[in-house]
């Protein structure tokens, strides 16, 4: 059996979390800076000249929303990341319980292409019914990182309205019930 | 911080960055433009209003902004057949000019920004992105092209 070796570049929630803190503070500071500028009577090159003080909010709600969505596809990616090394260990390390043999058969027949959905979950959701719902919240969210993921050239049919704070709940929330 | 502390602190604050420029000068060199800028398009338009080819009409709006009390101005209501083009106020707390009117149409919007040109003399101009934001004169020629690309495109 050949064995995935591990970038040991994965990132974890709290990680990207204080990442996403550190450029909201950024977005902050640089919105504050942009205001006193504007209160001060100072010119500003583009994109801020002519602008007034809405037209700067404005601008920086729509980078921060923009910074808010890329966080939720890495997040979304995080948890991929850490189910699929999760995969692969109880593999390599041939644990006893039902999920861990179930994977290895699927690792028979699917090798590193087991599909994150229709295969790992899948077995999850049939082995711990207690995660099911749990699942269902991350798989539903999935449609909105595939979205974010492929460009958003799409209307995406969404079973809510996806933000950082549901996302990052709903990550963490199936890393607590897989217990990974 | 005591919310009092807090609260007394932004007032202070507010008051400090109020002084720092001109901001009643600045209102009335801003008013001014504004006058200025209407009377300009009304001598444009003069012969046109004569003929019933256009109407002119005023409304009355209250401006809030940064540092100033409320004050009163107008927007510009244009009309040609069945459109409308509002020329908006939209104050001079702006960046990088002594303020800003918006000219909005049904198919987009032109910003006219008012710059110094000399000492005490400001001038009109129209802002045309391509995509980086330039600006030229406004003057009858220029005032056209923004009515034609803010109106509706007719065959």
């Amino acid at each position: 059996m050949t064995k995935m070796t591990f970038s040991g570049k994965k990132q974890n929630l709290s990680i990207i979390w204080q990442w996403y803190e550190d450029a909201q503070a950024a977005f902050n500071g640089y919105q504050r800076d942009t205001l006193n500028a504007l209160f001060q009577g100072e010119t500003l090159e583009e994109p801020f000249l002519f602008m007034t003080k809405d037209d700067i909010l404005n601008y920086f709600s729509e980078q921060k929303s923009e910074l808010e969505n890329l966080v939720s596809l890495n997040i979304m990616a995080s948890v991929e990341a850490t189910i699929r090394i999760d995969y692969l260990n109880r593999v390599y390390t041939r644990q006893k319980d039902l999920v861990s043999r179930r994977f290895r058969d699927l690792h028979k027949e699917k090798g590193v292409k087991a599909s994150l959905e229709n295969d790992i979950l899948k077995i999850w959701k049939q082995e711990q019914p207690l995660c099911k719902k749990a699942i269902d919240d991350f798989q539903q969210a999935l449609k909105f990182r595939h979205w974010l993921a492929h460009g958003r050239y799409w209307t995406p049919k969404l079973a809510r309205t996806y933000n950082l704070n549901n996302i990052f709940d709903i990550a963490e929330q199936l890393l607590n019930v897989l217990q990974i | 911080m005591e919310l009092e502390t807090f609260l007394r602190n932004k007032k202070a604050r507010y008051n400090t960055q109020r002084v720092v420029i001109d901001r009643e000068g600045n209102q009335k060199i801003w008013l001014a433009g504004l006058k200025k800028l209407y009377t300009n398009i009304n001598t444009w338009l003069n012969s046109l209003i004569q003929e019933n080819v256009v109407t002119v009409n005023y409304e009355e709006i209250t401006l809030a902004e940064d540092f100033l009390e409320p004050y009163r101005v107008e927007n510009m209501h244009i009309t040609a057949g069945t459109e409308l083009v509002s020329l908006k106020p939209m104050g001079m707390n702006v960046i990088g000019a002594a303020g800003r009117v918006d000219m909005e149409g049904e198919e987009s919007t032109v910003m006219l920004v008012l710059l110094p040109e000399k000492i005490n003399n400001y001038q009109w101009y129209i802002v045309v992105r391509t995509p980086q934001k330039n600006y030229f004169p406004l003057v009858k020629e220029s005032f056209t092209d923004a009515l034609e690309q803010v109106m509706r495109k007719d065959d």
